[in-house]
């Protein structure tokens, strides 16, 4: 600030006639830099308003009269399946929660500090699901645990009787939202492990105390933020689940909030457009009072932040005779979930029907890929869903870089304003991103020639995914020192040639990271879609769903298999030619 | 309390020899500090003593108790060793207080109640922190949580103290005053101590002992006097206390003196070096602050020289001079600046040090 200042009033005073030109600049930046703002605004908002302004009123929003009523929620409220589904919501956090924080936890200490054999391997293989749509866990779930799934099938030939499980039930849905919620625990708490400053476990063993002791009264205490963020995340992440729920709990007749909003909103002649945004609302209020509530729980952060310089190598912790017991428990749960449902998928997108007792040889064919790309449908989808996430992925890292370049290194006056903004879309889940999106296209006039095209797809998507791509763009655009930024402005640059020139090269692989990741979540987003899907800018998602629905598994299992490649061979590139770090 | 005795011990990593042969012994309530630049195998030492680090070869005793031998293939871990080590970053335990600091230490030996509370309160008031129990080290300045971190090894009464540069992240006011303290709070508990710096007046003016090391390798061993006095090569002569180093040639080597000519016809009598000399190339070696300024008047004596002072620098309690002594840049310090760029000096029979130039080095 003063050496801006300092070196303008000079430049002035040696310099008269360059004055206008400044002045000029400084005006160009500022329409810039309010250009940017509004745009966040708008992404903001777009969602946003329409839904808050629909949950109060009496009539469809096309039709409304300036008046506002409370009467949605009192009818929300006096419907008879409420207490039902408040009841079914809260046993399904508490248990999809638990297991993804109790094994997620576990496999994060495990993999990232001890000498686990072939911990490299499980760090990455166990990430896997956070890659993949939660509707893939969901079909590969029915494949294998599935009353007619080839695990189960087994189990029976073997034991006799019946399979003590099903899946059709609220934990069996439960437990299966668990298993698609576990990778985001271990990856909070993997990188907290990794970064623990070596020494605070060297001293404590200098002062007698052994591995359990260390690990208990050290380790995980100091993980305690990851933890919280991790428990917050997830709650975030139960209560915005829709696939699963939507593919176990739909032909049973188990009803979340958002399987709720998603009936309602679909139900056939008239949908209740108010009760939908009244229950899309209290969706929304609850998910931000989480978020900030993890706000208020790691206002101390110091407390859990070594002190002093780092350095030093992370010595593993030694497991001793545990080891290979360790090592066998965790293989147990790889095989038993990521491993099984893979395999499911994989065996039947190549078969006419799985069953362990059928050899997969004799019932081998390409029918199902060939049913796949042959359907205009399906391979449009394929299609669709490779713009969407390369094109869109991009345009929305644009649109990130800027709002942080705004938000983090200019002098603008609501600068605050956007950092806020970038970030509050956090805690819509992406249902009412769509629900929202939806609403302003056909309200707002002028904009409704974007329904049905993967441009307003694109634009759900961005505005879902914003918070996560500037999480990753400002925090490493923290991290390079101002005075880059001071030295360019010192010898004359202005703000547009301090940010393309200085601080965009050097900030190149965050930008890089951000937009793998924004490409591996557009890949897989489907609840963002969901109320913006027509035919012609279907995606890979909505049309598994949809191929699911009269029961062609084998195309559902071929697109599965088809997603996950393609995910696949996008980290590859990613990873290997980019150098992309995706976690640690 | 008990001794440490250190034979032969190695460290190499694949075919990169860490430390060669480091042989040392502590006594009972001694200060011993290791002194080297960095990359000199001084924290490898210390971590090896401590237990975090396994050696390749040797021996460490404390105390009569081998915790460490090759021979016998004796590894005690470093949380059996029942000693204390002070890391450089403190390494307190940003999540607990700092009475909780002080309590997981006696927590692990079963020290509760009465008697955990009474000892916690007695450490923080040797290191002046009672009044901080309740804090939590992120609270604390830098000074503080350095004597948090040292009550945090005292609590339990270690056998041995390790001190890893324990006042490099201090700034230089505090850290003149940490010293003093430091010194004194060990005098008081007569722990035996091993401290580790690169810093030479920290050693010189803790220790009972300094052990300088370069490269992996113990290259003297002695008391503050014989490390700064009389140096063993010029390496420990430029690290402990700069001097000046100036290639030279023994001429002759009387009863008592030693003639050496530096060039450009110059001739420096010094007095007879303790060690084996013989003519040849040699290393010459004086400290700025023992060159002497004398009066201009008058012939020349003995070892004095005029010269033009080249530059002058002014440094608070004193000026640092650079002069030419034939082909020679030397440095010279004086309380006073001096009238006129020509002076006299005079380098003292008794403040040279001449090393036989190694071959090869």
């Amino acid at each position: 600030m003063t050496v801006k200042d300092d070196v303008s009033s000079g430049a002035a005073a040696a310099l008269p006639r360059r004055t206008s030109r400044s002045q000029g600049d400084s005006l160009a930046e500022t329409a810039a830099q309010s250009g940017i703002g509004l745009v966040c605004l708008a992404l903001v908002a777009i969602p946003l308003v329409p839904l808050i302004l629909q949950a109060f009123s009496a009539v469809p929003l096309y039709a409304w009269d300036g008046a506002f009523t409370l009467a949605n929620f009192s009818n929300l409220f006096s419907l008879p399946e409420i207490p039902g589904l408040a009841t079914v919501t809260l046993v399904f956090c508490l248990i999809s929660i638990g297991f993804s924080l109790i094994f997620g936890t576990v496999l994060a200490l495990l993999v990232g500090r001890t000498n686990l054999p072939s911990r490299g391997f499980f760090a990455n293989i166990l990430l896997w699901p956070i890659f993949v749509s939660p509707l893939i866990i969901g079909f590969g779930a029915i494949l294998t645990y599935g009353p007619s799934g080839y695990v189960s099938a087994l189990f029976v030939n073997l034991f006799g009787g019946e399979a003590p499980w099903n899946i059709y039930t609220v934990t069996g849905l439960s437990l299966i939202s668990g298993i698609a919620m576990v990778p985001m625990t271990i990856l909070y708490c993997l990188s907290s492990a990794q970064q623990q400053d070596p020494r605070l476990e060297a001293a404590a063993r200098i002062a007698g105390a052994g591995p359990l002791r260390i690990v208990t009264r050290i380790t995980l205490p100091l993980m305690r933020p990851a933890i919280v963020y991790g428990f917050v995340m997830n709650v975030v992440a139960a209560l915005e689940m829709f696939a699963i729920p939507l593919l176990l709990g739909g032909p049973v007749g188990i009803q979340l909030i958002t399987t709720f909003i998603y009936d309602k909103g679909f139900e056939a002649g008239r949908p209740d457009y108010g009760l939908v945004s009244a229950a899309a609302l209290i969706l929304l209020v609850l998910v931000s009072l989480l978020v900030a509530l993890q706000h208020v729980l790691l206002a101390r952060a110091h407390r859990f932040i070594s002190i002093g310089p780092k350095g030093g190598r992370l010595e593993p912790l030694d497991l001793g005779r545990w080891r290979w017991p360790a090592f066998g428990a965790v293989l147990l749960y790889v095989g038993l979930t990521i491993g099984a449902l893979g395999f499911g998928l994989l065996l039947r997108s190549f078969v006419t029907v799985l069953s362990p007792f059928i050899s997969p040889f004799e019932v081998l064919t390409f029918e199902n890929y060939r049913e796949t790309f042959m359907n205009g449908t399906y391979a449009r989808s394929i299609l669709n869903t490779i713009l969407l996430a390369v094109g869109g992925g991009f345009l929305g890292t644009l649109i990130i870089g800027a709002l942080a370049f705004v938000a983090q290194r200019s002098e603008f006056r609501f600068r605050r304003l956007v950092d806020l903004l970038a970030q509050l879309p956090r805690a819509v889940p992406g249902l009412i991103v769509s629900l929202g999106v939806f609403y302003a296209i056909v309200l707002v006039p002028g904009f409704g020639f974007l329904a049905g095209t993967l441009w307003v797809l694109a634009l759900a998507y961005i505005i879902r995914h914003l918070p996560a791509g500037y999480g990753i763009v400002a925090p490493a655009m923290l991290q390079v020192t101002r005075d880059f930024d001071r030295a360019a402005r010192v010898v004359g640059a202005s703000w547009s040639q301090t940010v393309r020139r200085i601080v965009a090269p050097i900030l190149k692989p965050a930008f890089l990271s951000c937009y793998t990741l924004l490409v591996i979540l557009f890949f897989k987003e489907y609840a963002a879609a969901i109320f913006l899907y027509r035919p012609g800018n279907e995606v890979i998602s909505m049309a598994m769903l949809s191929a699911w629905v009269p029961g062609y598994t084998g195309v559902v299992a071929s697109l599965s298999v088809i997603q996950i490649a393609i995910t696949a061979l996008l980290i590859f590139i990613a990873t290997r030619l980019f150098g992309v770090k995706l976690h640690g | 309390m008990a001794d440490v005795v250190v034979e032969a011990l190695g460290r190499r990593i694949g075919v990169l020899e860490i430390l060669r042969d480091v042989t040392f012994r502590v006594g009972e309530g001694e200060f011993v500090t290791l002194l080297g630049p960095s990359g000199c195998g001084k924290s490898t030492t210390l971590n090896a003593l401590a237990g975090l680090d396994r050696p390749t070869s040797g021996r460490i005793t404390m105390g009569g108790r081998v915790l460490y031998d090759d021979a016998a293939n004796i590894f005690v871990d470093a949380r059996f060793r029942d000693l204390g080590l002070m890391f450089q970053s403190y390494a307190l335990w940003p999540h607990m207080t700092v009475a909780q600091n002080l309590d997981f230490t006696l927590e692990i030996r079963k020290i509760r109640g009465e008697e955990a509370r009474r000892r916690i309160a007695e450490t923080l008031a040797l290191v002046d922190m009672d009044t901080y129990a309740g804090r939590y080290p992120g609270e604390l300045s830098g000074g503080q949580q350095q004597r948090v971190a040292l009550a945090r090894t005292l609590v339990y009464q270690p056998r041995v103290l390790l001190l890893d540069e324990p006042l490099s992240n201090l700034d230089a006011k505090l850290r003149d005053k940490a010293r003093e303290w430091l010194r004194d709070l060990q005098q008081r508990t007569g722990v035996t101590t091993i401290y580790v710096t690169h810093d030479q007046t920290e050693a010189l003016s803790l220790s009972d002992r300094i052990i300088v090391m370069e490269k992996g390798r113990i290259v003297q061993d002695g008391t503050p006097d014989d490390v700064y006095d009389r140096p063993v090569n010029p390496f420990v002569a430029d690290f402990v206390g700069a001097s000046n180093l100036l290639p030279a040639e023994l001429t002759a080597i009387g009863a008592s003196d030693m003639r050496i000519s530096v060039g450009a016809g110059l001739a420096i009598t010094a007095a007879r070096a303790a060690r084996r000399l013989v003519p040849g190339p040699v290393t010459l070696s004086i400290r700025p602050e023992r060159v002497e300024f004398c009066a201009t008047e008058g012939q020349a004596g003995p070892n004095e020289f005029d010269v033009d002072i080249a530059s002058s620098s002014y440094q608070g309690a004193r000026f640092v001079h650079a002069f030419k002594l034939g082909p020679h840049l030397l440095r010279a310090e004086s309380a006073s600046r001096p009238a006129t760029k020509a002076v006299r000096v005079r380098l003292p029979e008794a403040a040279l040090q001449v090393f036989q130039a190694e071959v090869g080095r």
